[in-house]
């Protein structure tokens, strides 16, 4: 069993008798609970969540294989970012920007080095905000575009999950 | 923690009512859908149409549980759902939290805790295996960010599950059955009784040595 994060997104749940949306590594939970293991998410900006999974080291290369997953590069939220090479800072930097921070943003509070700072840094700053969602019916849309709401902490998240 | 530290707000025992209300509930939680009602001294839902839910709204509550006992399920799937902190009830704002449970005989990912906001469902965490019988009770607790949700059976309340979400703060307290053969009854909660002392009502306290 090992421990690990993974950014993914939201997915759209059909069949629903209202607009509803879910954490996309739900598709993963039987396969997580055969491994005996767990989850635990908070929700960040742009349709993203932050994932930390408890799972067999076989799912945790299923899920990291599935498309629209990536998982963090090191597992612990003091470990350091030193290590990564500039391709994976470059896959971070993207990531958080895909969220919906600028790169102006995101030099203020990290740095325009990421290398110099942990996951936990990285993952903090990414769950600084997000958006409340609304339901667009003409366009048949969950739109997240209402007034920034407070995340769940990633150190909340941390602790359930160990 | 003890679950649930408050007592029944409605036991149903009166003459029949449709839609209920009895001066405390209102309805429905969400708009165009179909009130509960008292049938046969029990909640009950109408005798046609898919979804039937009211909230108490006799007081709102932030910190908070919900509770009811279910005598009679329904089909496969039909879901049976309490709600804490609503908001806007009835509009196209609607906030709340929801504790869903699908009835199946043999549960399976059957069970969700949500966040709503502005009518749009988020799913917090991963789905839940929920073994609900009959007459057995549901329950929700709602505790600052900390959503758990609870099942009665084999005479005792046990945790589900539990989520953390700060978003909502206070609201009313309801229930919804889906389609038209679940009951419940004995409705209960409120504000959650916190026992003197500042421990949570049920919780055994640390014995001091006194010399």
């Amino acid at each position: 069993m090992s421990l690990t994060w993974f950014i993914c997104t939201y997915k759209r749940r059909i069949g629903t008798r209202h607009p509803t949306r879910y954490c996309a590594m739900d598709d993963f939970t039987d396969a997580i609970r055969l491994d005996s293991g767990d989850w635990a998410e908070t929700e960040v900006l742009g349709n993203y969540a932050i994932v930390k999974v408890r799972a067999s080291d076989a799912t945790l290369s299923s899920i990291a294989g599935a498309a629209g997953f990536v998982r963090l590069p090191v597992d612990r939220l003091n470990d350091s970012l030193v290590a990564l090479n500039g391709g994976q800072i470059r896959t971070l930097r993207d990531r958080l920007i895909d969220m919906g921070y600028d790169d102006a943003e995101i030099d203020s509070s990290l740095g325009v080095n990421l290398s110099v700072r942990t996951l936990g840094d990285l993952l903090r700053f990414a769950a600084s905000r997000r958006r409340k969602p609304r339901y667009d019916s003409g366009q048949d849309q969950i739109v997240l575009d209402g007034e920034v709401q407070t995340c769940k902490s990633i150190d909340i998240v941390d602790s359930e999950v160990r | 923690m003890a679950f649930p530290t408050t007592g029944l707000l409605d036991n149903f025992n009166r003459a029949d009512e449709n839609p209920i209300g009895n001066g405390n509930w209102s309805g429905p939680i969400w708009s165009g859908d179909n009130q509960l009602r008292v049938a046969s001294n029990q909640c009950a839902p109408q005798t046609s149409g898919p979804w039937h839910n009211s909230y108490w709204s006799a007081a709102q509550f932030g910190n908070c549980e919900v509770y009811a006992t279910v005598p009679t399920v329904g089909a496969t799937d039909d879901d049976l759902n309490l709600y804490v902190r609503i908001a806007s009830p009835g509009g196209a704002g609607l906030d709340c939290y929801i504790f869903a449970i699908g009835y199946q005989a043999s549960p399976s990912n059957n069970s969700v805790i949500y966040r709503v906001d502005n009518t749009t469902l988020t799913q917090l965490g991963a789905s839940l295996t929920v073994d609900l019988d009959a007459a057995e009770k549901i329950g929700f607790e709602c505790n600052g960010s900390s959503l758990t949700a609870y099942l009665f059976e084999s005479g005792a309340w046990a945790s589900q599950a539990s989520r953390t979400d700060s978003t909502y703060s206070s609201g009313y307290i309801g229930a919804e059955i889906e389609n038209n053969t679940a009951r419940l009854d004995d409705f209960g909660g409120g504000t959650i009784i916190v026992a003197s002392g500042g421990m949570p009502a049920g919780v055994l306290q640390p014995m001091g040595i006194v010399w």
